[in-house]
């Protein structure tokens, strides 16, 4: 059958299935198979940790991290759990989201307080949610949830903001931050699963 | 079962781990926590998972080539490779060490950074995932080029009480059937084959006393069928 015909779903688990060969190939301690898992995954983790650190330099830091841990605990991927780029995805991200933390304490352990990050205040275009339909799912639901809710939510997620952090940044007493959060969270998860 | 409150208060809670902002102490406690309790832990999967296609919404940047060559040096086998474990017909301990604690898997949850295996590098040609009891991937099998062995590595292998085996038996075009050798409890193996691989062979697992451990076919049903896919 030709490439053009096959139905999209169809060709996400053919990808799928790819990924997990590789995986599995890797727990192998196969090279050859992270060196191909890297040219088909790499440019999708960068950009995650390039929008969470939004410094290169970082990020560069980051995914080779985020990929010496792939390499290394490619034998607890299990494919029932989470598809292989989730997987490896989640990963990036807490590798990012660790780095940040990092870096913040360093700040505050420095006396530089000059170096705030500029926090880009809609890290989330909800559009690019309609790519698939869990996406469509999720952003029917987040358009549910009150605009500062969806904001604080956002913010969390791709900018590791903390609680202190995101009541500075919404100009809002930490209670009903931590309020709108804890509300967001439930509401959504009650949307998502009904 | 666990009250409904609490229980939902749990699930908030790992949403709020997923999310980022449980911190400092409350964060430390929640990833102690989470190591002895599966619940808590099928808790984060599926928040993970809720929020994965966020994720989605973020365009792929190619990274510089320079980050593939640093994290190939960093995988790069080493001079002080200790020799890969052969095999372990003889040793119990394996077999009598089960309940082995199930990775979550998003959580990576112990992950491991800074010391990468060192182990023997193999390229594979052809991988084949052996089912456990569960239907999950119980080990992982692959076949190098040109090699006339097998690498097998458990991953969530069935747990087998004292006494008891996987065997696993190569079958030829003529359903001839040879043992491979004995799935591993963890870690991983190398199995001699006794004949060249080729594309027609298929793959069994049967379940043996390993005192008593047949040589020529499997004295028990076949739990697991299954062959090798090139990558």
């Amino acid at each position: 059958m030709a490439n053009g015909n096959r139905d999209p779903q169809d060709a996400i688990q053919l990808r799928n299935q790819e990924l997990e060969q590789l995986l599995a190939a890797c727990a192998l301690n196969d090279r050859r198979a992270f060196s191909q898992l890297y040219s088909i995954t790499s440019a999708k983790l960068y950009g995650v940790v390039l929008r969470i650190l939004n410094r290169e330099e970082w990020a560069q830091d980051c995914l080779q991290d985020a990929y010496i841990k792939v390499w290394n605990n490619a034998g607890s991927y299990r494919p029932q759990v989470a598809a292989p780029l989730t997987w490896m995805s989640a990963i990036a991200r807490n590798q990012a989201l660790d780095l940040l933390r990092k870096r913040k304490r360093e700040l505050l352990e420095s006396d530089d307080k000059g170096h705030q990050e500029q926090v880009d205040g809609d890290p989330l275009p909800l559009d690019g949610l309609s790519r698939s339909d869990e996406g469509m799912r999720l952003q029917r639901c987040l358009q549910a949830l009150k605009e500062q809710q969806r904001q604080v939510i956002a913010l969390a997620y791709f900018k590791g903001l903390t609680h202190d952090e995101l009541a500075a940044y919404t100009d809002t007493p930490l209670g009903t931050v931590k309020t709108w959060i804890r509300r967001g969270l439930d509401q959504l998860r009650r949307c998502l699963e009904s | 079962m666990m009250p409904d409150k609490e229980s939902e208060e749990l699930t908030i809670l790992a949403g709020e781990y997923v999310l980022g902002t449980l911190e400092g102490e409350q964060r430390v406690e929640f990833e102690r926590r989470m190591q002895t309790d599966m619940q808590l832990r099928d808790e984060v999967d599926a928040w993970q998972q809720r929020m994965a296609p966020m994720l989605d919404t973020v365009d792929p940047v190619t990274p510089p080539k320079a980050v593939w060559d640093q994290i190939s040096r960093r995988i790069e086998p080493t001079e002080h490779n200790p020799p890969e474990r052969s095999g372990f017909w003889n040793s119990l301990s394996f077999w009598r060490n089960l309940g082995m604690a199930t990775a979550s898997l998003v959580l990576v949850l112990g992950m491991t950074l800074l010391t990468t295996r060192q182990q023997q590098v193999v390229e594979m040609e052809s991988i084949m995932v052996v089912l456990n009891d569960q239907s999950r991937p119980g080990w992982l099998v692959g076949a190098p080029a040109h090699e006339r062995f097998l690498k097998v590595k458990a991953v969530e292998p069935t747990p087998m009480p004292t006494g008891k085996v996987c065997q696993l038996w190569m079958e030829d075009e003529q359903g001839h059937l040879y043992p491979l050798g004995l799935l591993p409890h963890d870690g991983s193996e190398q199995m001699e084959l006794p004949t060249a691989l080729g594309s027609e062979n298929r793959f069994k697992v049967s379940i043996e006393q390993l005192n008593q451990l047949p040589k020529d076919k499997p004295s028990t049903e076949i739990v697991f069928e299954g062959s090798l896919t090139e990558i």
